[in-house]
């Protein structure tokens, strides 16, 4: 089962070619690494993939859907990506307020998320004066509010302890084991290699593997992998990277 | 839909501009209201010389709200790209051409709650000054309520004006930058050059809509006026909307 694919996606900024090219499927019910050198491709596919910039050819889809033509788009799918800031001198609980309102999300569950990602004592504050690894929280409190059954993170553990990085590998697991799926990506290739069951690596907009860990031969041998794949892509071609 | 501007209200709501909402409007009519007042009560101004001196006395409240409905209308749509807040705005909502109507609708609510603050103030002001120069006002007079509640029906428009000018332009800075330029010099040229055309500009339709002919370049009925408006404010809405659904997003 196909919870998204990625077919032939290209994506250029004027003469900045960011993704080209660029398929791959994420299956349902795992956790999918994205993985690429900084300059990739990546964040920019994800955007894609969520209808924020329009593909320049080739699609990006959630079960044959655009994410524009999905409904209730939070109801589905979460998202947390690093763009997404917060109005310094908006309440935590008012930022979910305002999403919540806007997805016709049950008011109550503005608390659950905030209990959930522990954020409950910090939901009163202002949003200014928090840290990188509680606007983290947020970001990722945000994106549970629709209870989707698929999540797409971008770079998710940036800003958190290692306590938050285990409790966020421990929730995507627990997450899939009830029919999940979660697409994350990184560039923290230890931290990816305990955390996945599947990878992609982009290496120049293009997709150069896409593989089980199992297949790759177990957590140890991605590091290796990767960098063979992603030191191969010849520099001169590499667009994305300004 | 619904939701949607509720959504918009509670972010209005929820941040600390609230007090930019309540506070800036109380000082700005208050000064434009001893402006407008100062110039309808000098020597040979429009009390002395004739009708429309009410009205020009009064006129500081639709000022006030329509410059300030428009601004605030603006900033509903580019504080989202100020502090970010767009792309956790544009997930939610995919349909980024009902996201701006929603805004739109919001921004006409906040143009409400600024003509009756500066309805409030400007006749806080006006009466008792006026009085003490022997001009009785009555707020039930025609000539008095009815330019308040043209403030009331011209605000809501330049809301969603500026809803549309700040969706075609984005940037805070320059969306205020062109918003000041084009009501306080634009405009002034136009009509200074061409003073028929004060008839279909936004701020002459304001004034037609409040019947204030002490400019003496007005001279469309209130029902044009409110129709250049509604055209003005219609067009810029959509376009704004068309930009913003093709535009790509961080």
């Amino acid at each position: 089962m196909t919870a998204i694919e990625v077919a032939g996606l290209t994506k250029s900024f004027g003469t900045v070619h960011a993704v080209r090219d660029l398929s791959f499927v994420v299956r349902r019910g795992a956790i999918t690494g994205f993985l690429g050198p900084n300059g990739a491709g990546k964040t920019t596919t994800l955007r894609a993939l969520l209808g924020l910039v329009a593909p320049t050819s080739g699609t990006a889809t959630f079960a044959g859907r655009r994410y524009a033509e999905i409904q209730h788009p939070t109801h589905e799918i979460g998202v947390v990506l690093d763009t997404i800031r917060f109005h310094p001198g908006r309440r935590a609980r008012d930022h979910l307020r305002v999403l919540a309102l806007a997805a016709d999300i049950r008011p109550s569950r503005v608390d659950e998320v905030l209990a959930l990602v522990e954020l409950t004592d910090a939901a009163h504050r202002r949003v200014g004066g928090f840290s990188l690894g509680m606007r983290q929280r947020l970001a990722l409190a945000a994106a549970l509010l629709g209870e989707p059954n698929l999540l797409v993170l971008d770079e998710p553990t940036n800003g958190l302890d290692p306590h938050g990085v285990a409790w966020l590998r421990g929730f995507m697991r627990s997450f899939v084991d009830v029919g999940g799926t979660v697409l994350v990506s990184s560039h923290q290739l230890a931290e990816i290699a305990q955390s996945v069951d599947d990878v992609v690596i982009v290496a120049d907009g293009r997709s150069v593997l896409q593989s089980s860990i199992t297949e790759l031969g177990g957590p140890a041998e991605l590091e290796r992998t990767f960098l063979e794949l992603t030191t191969a892509a010849p520099a001169s071609q590499n667009g994305a990277l300004r | 839909m619904m939701s949607l501007v509720r959504a918009e209200l509670l972010k209005v709501r929820s941040s600390r501009d609230v007090w930019w909402i309540a506070i800036v409007p109380v000082l700005v009519s208050a000064a434009t209201t001893a402006s407008f007042v100062g110039y309808a009560t000098s020597a040979g101004g429009p009390l002395e010389t004739g009708e429309p001196g009410i009205r020009a006395s009064m006129y500081g409240a639709v000022f006030t709200a329509t410059v300030l409905a428009m601004f605030y209308g603006a900033q509903i749509v580019t504080n989202e790209f100020r502090h970010g807040t767009a792309t956790a705005t544009f997930l939610t909502t995919a349909q980024r051409r009902r996201v701006i109507a929603a805004k739109a609708v919001a921004a006409a609510v906040t143009g409400v709650v600024l003509a009756v603050i500066a309805a409030a103030v400007n006749l806080a002001i006006a009466v008792p000054w006026l009085a003490s120069l022997g001009f009785e006002i009555n707020i039930l007079d025609p000539e008095v309520g009815g330019v308040l509640v043209s403030a009331a029906a011209s605000a809501p428009l330049f809301g969603v004006l500026g809803v549309g000018l700040a969706a075609l332009i984005r940037n805070p800075t320059v969306t205020i930058i062109v918003a000041i330029a084009w009501l306080f010099f634009v405009e002034n040229v136009l009509m200074t050059a061409i003073p028929a055309s004060g008839n279909w500009l936004p701020s002459g339709a304001a004034d037609a809509i409040a019947g204030n002919r002490a400019v003496d370049i007005t001279v469309a009925p209130i029902w044009a006026g409110a129709l250049v408006l509604l055209a003005w404010a219609a067009v810029t809405l959509t376009a704004g909307q068309a930009v913003m659904a093709r535009r790509d997003l961080a």
